[in-house]
């Protein structure tokens, strides 16, 4: 269980999140969406220990991870992706998964981890997977050649090939096609399902209420409604409403 | 008159105070205002405009050897052969110039280090002019004024020549002191805390940077003739970097960006250094733990210490006196409203296109902004036009979800950025290659202020910003208009009580509401707020949105802003975008209405090609 | 005439490769940590005077070889974590501190070491015949050592998880932190690393040049143009500038007097610099 309670923080000035708490078990994958600077990127750095918390604590499988570093969170079995598809461009493709997991990860190591994941059969054959091991088979090539959706598969890749707990998501559908995100969903779920508890934030709101069991909705800051995916599918106007998007007329309608 | 003549009695005391001291103070006294040029050199550079030289040196020293060689030969004189050196040593520079200031960062700094090294190379191998490291002597002068002109008797004293030097290392801190209180004074600082800014508001940057270069350069060349007539010895280590760079500790001990300061800091360490000098080695070692102590401390230097005491400049006093008239509360429209006339066209974007990197930011878009009405043409073909309400002015709210398109946007109509097809034309602003030069307004979704300048200082300088050149040489205190634009200003953003606070020192919202009145202070025609309301708490929020109600209703105003009930209250039409696109016009809850739009924005459409 | 081209060839390609193990050092704190580091001269001639002690005490080159990267790389990982660490952020903050560094560090030597330039003694006597012209046998030594340094370098950098690390860092710091890499520690050894470099190239060429406090300065200052020039961060284009410039120095210098020799080349690289720096237009980055 992954855990956040009362997380309030912010770049000094007034606080960008506030009072955040949330919920991560293992095997379920939460949704965490908003607007533009609702404050779901800095609940995640706020996870990872990239922003210091003014309230609220954060605690991993019953251990409270205060005060410990990035790289302790890291191996106490966080995973993160920051920023979606965001690489060092003069690296190549081969280092950028190797600065994550290490330098034995040499790329025929990944390839040969990469078919021993336990995903459908059907999505070993699939674009996604062609795809990555087409990449990985161009290890030498540095990364600043890559195009936005390349570099968003190998940032995937390097997130998935550490084991870890929980995974923590940033911007995952930048730059891939509609196919290729459905297809990156089975993957996750499919980690998911052997108990990877996985935390997405992203703007492709559709892709990721299709895939996740629970949504967090934030808006300026706060969490301004949870339940789960379904519902908020089902019923839109709950997630406009959350998204800050309820017109006059809808709040007087509202109020009759 | 009076302020002259202050000016002058204060130059002659300076330049002349040394000669009442006893036999070896005289000269500690001169050496120190000679040495005191370099320091200001350093500071002039490095505190005023924050290009950090280490090599001041080479101009100081190249006037010095001229000024060696030339004032032993009778038909130049001694007059003549100070010019000539200074002359040459200020050509150098700028011949140099142009290619020097548009060095970055560190880049500048290695150049002047590998500018001092390289000199000091040839000026070491180049023994027969330059005596080596050993050096040479100076004299016997000449003893002729200017070509066949006599020397005066009185100047056959070492006095004499004593209050020479003084009288023009005075004047140059004058100088000095002079443009830093100018309008030109006030843009340089401007340029080191925040070019881009300055750049934004039609500053040229690189020319100003020139000017202070070849100022900075002048200054040392008076030094290094002064140094001769003082020291009467000249050596070619004088080239040396780390000369240069006891120069940088004295500028830094007197008191970064405070012109005297320079020469405080020179006369504390060139006594220490006479005080040590039968053990010479110490002395470098102490410059250098004292420069990593007053890096550590962040030491303002001495003269501020002093300053302190005594209270604040003139520059505030003006400001204050100006405040005690202006009435407690200004209409922001009598102050700052610049379009009168008929309606014209501010902007006109046709088909206009934007890609980064493959990732394509701005699709054909269609907007034309005026002082009257805005006109928008819709991805899908539909026309609208806004008209302004009763005489007031049109005001635009772009919305959308992220990667929307709607800061590249604002960044196009700034012309900050060109676009990569279709048009922009204009009949009123001066448009360069699709980019729109100057009389536009904007402010910052994270304030893009001058933090280390005052509150007076920050609104003045968007109100300074398009000075023509010849009012650059103005005290700022004497541009009246200026200064009271600014004062109002303030007044009406309420930001009088801060006015001789630091920018930095203010909260983010006030920070904010400074950044849209830096704006507001360049007289724009067009303003363009990129998110007035971001970030701050919900208190300064009512103010901010007072003031963004104040300002649309006395300027045409285009603006992004995520926080919609904002949007509402103050009734804004809204233009919605997605992936680059004008795709939705109307009032906000019209356009909210829509399903699509609702989807996009939520993101429950997203990614669709 | 030839055997004299050739001497000051193969004396350049010595040298350039000294001034590449020099310039690797600077690849490290101003390539990699963008640190600009006026004290890189200083580190330099404290390796040759400790060097200088070392083996008039230990009477061991060998030893010495040890010792100095040791010593100094020591003092390096002090001054960074002490003094420049501090300051990490304040504009211009680590030139002034590095500026004063070298101050400290020069006139030290001046004291306790003196300010007569010396010489140490060639560790490795005897001869080799080039074109029928004795060389010194301990300058080709020099070359070797430089060059194995530059490949070991070079290896760190590519092969190993420090080296990655490094050049991670480097390019996108924010990126770095948020994959857990120590940035912080990561700055403190490579500035070490950094130092030492400076410290052995002073060490290696004691025997060659003359050994004073202000030896530093030119070789730092076409370390400095020859790492820019190079790349920043691009080892061997730095290591073939630094012998392609350092040939050019040599050769002249058959003709012109050696100092002013080493001014023009300075020149001549400085003119290079502004040529490609000076000319790029003010970044208009929003």
């Amino acid at each position: 269980m992954l855990i956040g309670k009362g997380m309030t923080a912010g770049y000094g000035g007034p606080p960008v999140v506030h009072e955040v708490s949330m919920k991560v078990g293992s095997g379920e994958i939460v949704a965490l969406i908003g607007r533009n600077a609702s404050g779901k990127s800095t609940v995640l750095r706020a996870l990872m220990g990239l922003v210091e918390l003014d309230r609220g604590a954060v605690e991993l499988s019953g251990e409270a991870l205060d005060g410990r570093a990035t790289r302790e969170r890291l191996e106490a079995g966080l995973g993160y992706m920051p920023q979606g598809g965001r690489l060092f461009p003069d690296l190549t493709i081969e280092e950028n998964v190797q600065v994550y997991l290490g330098r034995r990860y040499s790329y025929d190591v990944m390839f040969d981890q990469m078919l021993h994941w336990e995903v459908p059969e059907k999505i070993k054959r699939g674009n996604v997977f062609g795809a990555i091991l087409r990449l990985l088979g161009r290890h030498k090539e540095r990364a600043r050649n890559l195009s936005g959706g390349e570099k968003q598969l190998i940032s995937i890749t390097r997130t998935l090939l550490r084991p870890s707990d929980f995974i923590l998501l940033d911007e995952p559908s930048i730059g891939l096609s509609r196919a290729l995100l459905a297809e990156v969903g089975e993957i996750l779920r499919s980690f998911a399902e052997r108990g990877t508890g996985i935390v997405v934030v992203d703007q492709n709101v559709s892709w990721i209420l299709e895939m996740s069991d629970k949504t967090y909705i934030m808006h300026q800051g706060r969490i301004a409604a949870e339940g789960p995916s379904r519902r908020f599918q089902e019923k839109r106007e709950e997630l406009y409403e959350a998204f800050g998007l309820k017109t006059a007329n809808d709040a007087a309608g509202g109020a009759t | 008159m009076t302020r002259r003549l202050a000016w002058l009695g204060a130059i002659l005391a300076l330049g002349s105070a040394g000669l009442f001291l006893p036999g070896y103070y005289q000269f500690l006294y001169y050496e120190v205002a000679a040495w005191g040029l370099l320091a200001l050199s350093v500071e002039i550079l490095y505190g005023q405009a924050g290009m950090l030289s280490f090599g001041q040196s080479v101009f100081l020293a190249l006037s010095g050897y001229v000024f060696l060689h030339l004032s032993k030969i009778p038909e130049v004189g001694l007059l003549g052969a100070a010019l000539i050196a200074m002359a040459t040593s200020i050509l150098v520079a700028a011949a140099l110039g142009p290619v020097m200031v548009r060095l970055e960062g560190h880049y500048f700094v290695i150049a002047t280090v590998i500018l001092a090294l390289g000199s000091f190379l040839v000026a070491s191998s180049l023994t027969r002019w330059t005596g080596g490291d050993d050096g040479l002597p100076a004299g016997p002068f000449a003893r002729t004024l200017l070509g066949p002109i006599p020397l005066p008797a009185v100047m056959n004293r070492p006095e004499a020549l004593y209050l020479a030097v003084g009288l023009a290392v005075a004047a140059m801190f004058g100088l000095t002191w002079k443009v830093r209180a100018s309008v030109l004074g006030l843009l340089v600082a401007g340029i080191k805390h925040e070019p881009f800014r300055m750049w934004a508001i039609g500053v040229p940057v690189a020319s100003l940077r020139y000017g202070i270069w070849c100022l900075a350069a002048a200054a040392a060349a008076v030094g290094g003739v002064s140094l001769i007539v003082v020291n009467r010895y000249a050596s070619a280590t004088q080239f040396h970097w780390s000369v240069s760079g006891e120069g940088v500790v004295w500028a830094i001990l007197g008191g970064v960006n405070t012109v005297w300061g320079a020469w405080l800091g020179a006369a504390a360490l060139v006594t220490v250094k006479d005080l040590l000098s039968t053990r010479f080695a110490f002395y470098p070692i102490l410059v250098g733990m004292l420069l990593i102590a007053l890096v550590h401390l962040r030491s303002e230097g001495l003269l501020r210490a002093v300053t302190r005491v005594l209270g604040r400049g003139s520059v505030w006093r003006h400001a204050r006196s100006l405040q005690l008239q202006s009435p407690a509360k200004v209409q922001l429209m009598q102050q700052i409203l610049p379009i009168e006339g008929p309606p014209r066209t501010l902007l006109a974007l046709q088909a206009v296109g934007k890609v980064f990197g493959g990732t394509v930011a701005l699709d054909r878009c269609n907007l034309e902004i005026g002082t009257a009405s805005f006109s928008v043409l819709l991805h899908d073909g539909r026309r609208y036009h806004l008209q302004a309400s009763g005489g007031g002015y049109p005001a635009l709210a772009l919305v959308g979800p992220n990667g929307a398109g709607k800061t590249t946007l604002l960044n196009v109509l700034c012309g900050y950025v060109g676009p990569d097809a279709g048009t922009i034309s204009s009949d009123t602003l001066v448009i360069e290659s699709g980019r729109a030069i100057g009389g536009i307004g904007r402010s910052f979704q994270e304030p893009r202020l001058w933090d280390r300048l005052s509150v007076y200082e920050n609104l003045l300088m968007g109100a300074l910003a398009r000075r023509s050149w010849r009012d650059l040489r103005r005290p700022v205190g004497a541009d009246k208009a200026g200064a009271e634009a600014a004062v109002a200003l303030a007044s009406r953003l309420g930001l009088l009580q801060e006015l001789e606070k630091d920018a930095s020192a203010l909260s983010f919202g006030k920070r904010k509401v400074l950044d849209i009145g830096v704006a507001l202070a360049s007289k724009p025609k067009l303003l363009v707020l990129d998110e007035p309301t971001a970030g701050v708490s919900p208190r300064e929020m009512t103010e901010l949105e007072g003031l963004v109600r104040e300002v649309t209703g006395s300027i045409p105003v285009v603006l992004v802003e995520h926080n919609l009930d904002a949007i509402r209250r103050l009734g804004l039409p809204v233009l919605f975008m997605a992936e680059g696109r004008l795709l939705e016009y109307g009032p906000l809850d019209e356009v909210l209405s829509r399903e699509s739009v609702r989807e996009q924005f939520s993101g429950l459409r997203a990614g669709e090609e | 005439m030839l055997s004299d081209l050739t001497l000051a060839g193969v004396n350049g390609v010595v040298w350039g490769l000294a001034v590449a193990l020099m310039a690797v050092g600077l690849v490290l704190t101003f390539g990699f940590l963008r640190l600009l580091n006026l004290a890189h001269g200083a580190f330099y001639a404290l390796g040759a005077v400790v060097g200088f002690y070392a083996v008039s005490r230990l009477h061991s080159f060998g030893l010495a070889m040890a010792l100095v990267p040791a010593t100094v790389g020591g003092v390096g990982l002090l001054a960074e974590r002490y003094l420049l660490r501090p300051v990490r952020g304040v504009l211009n903050g680590e030139v002034l501190i590095t500026f004063g560094i070298a101050m400290i560090v020069e006139y030290s030597i001046l004291l306790v070491f003196g300010g007569a330039p010396r010489r140490l003694g060639y560790p490795l006597t005897g001869n080799v015949s080039i074109f029928g012209t004795p060389y010194p046998i301990y300058r080709l030594f020099v070359g070797v050592v430089s060059l194995a340094l530059l490949v070991g370098c070079v290896l760190v950098l590519e092969k190993t998880r420090l080296g990655l690390h490094i050049q991670a860092t480097n390019q996108d710091e924010g990126l770095a932190r948020a994959l857990g890499l120590p940035v912080v520690r990561l700055t403190l050894v490579t500035f070490g690393a950094g130092t030492a470099c400076a410290a052995f190239a002073g060490l290696m060429l004691a025997p060659i040049v003359a050994v004073e406090f202000r030896m530093g300065a030119d070789i730092m200052a076409i370390s400095f143009l020859v790492t820019i020039l190079g790349g920043l961060t691009r080892v061997w284009w730095i290591g073939t500038v630094a012998v392609a410039s350092a040939v050019f120095e040599n050769v002249i210098a058959l003709w012109l007097d050696p100092l002013l020799t080493r001014g023009v080349l300075l020149f001549i690289l400085f003119a290079a610099l502004l040529a490609i720096y000076g000319r790029k237009d003010r970044r208009r980055s929003v």
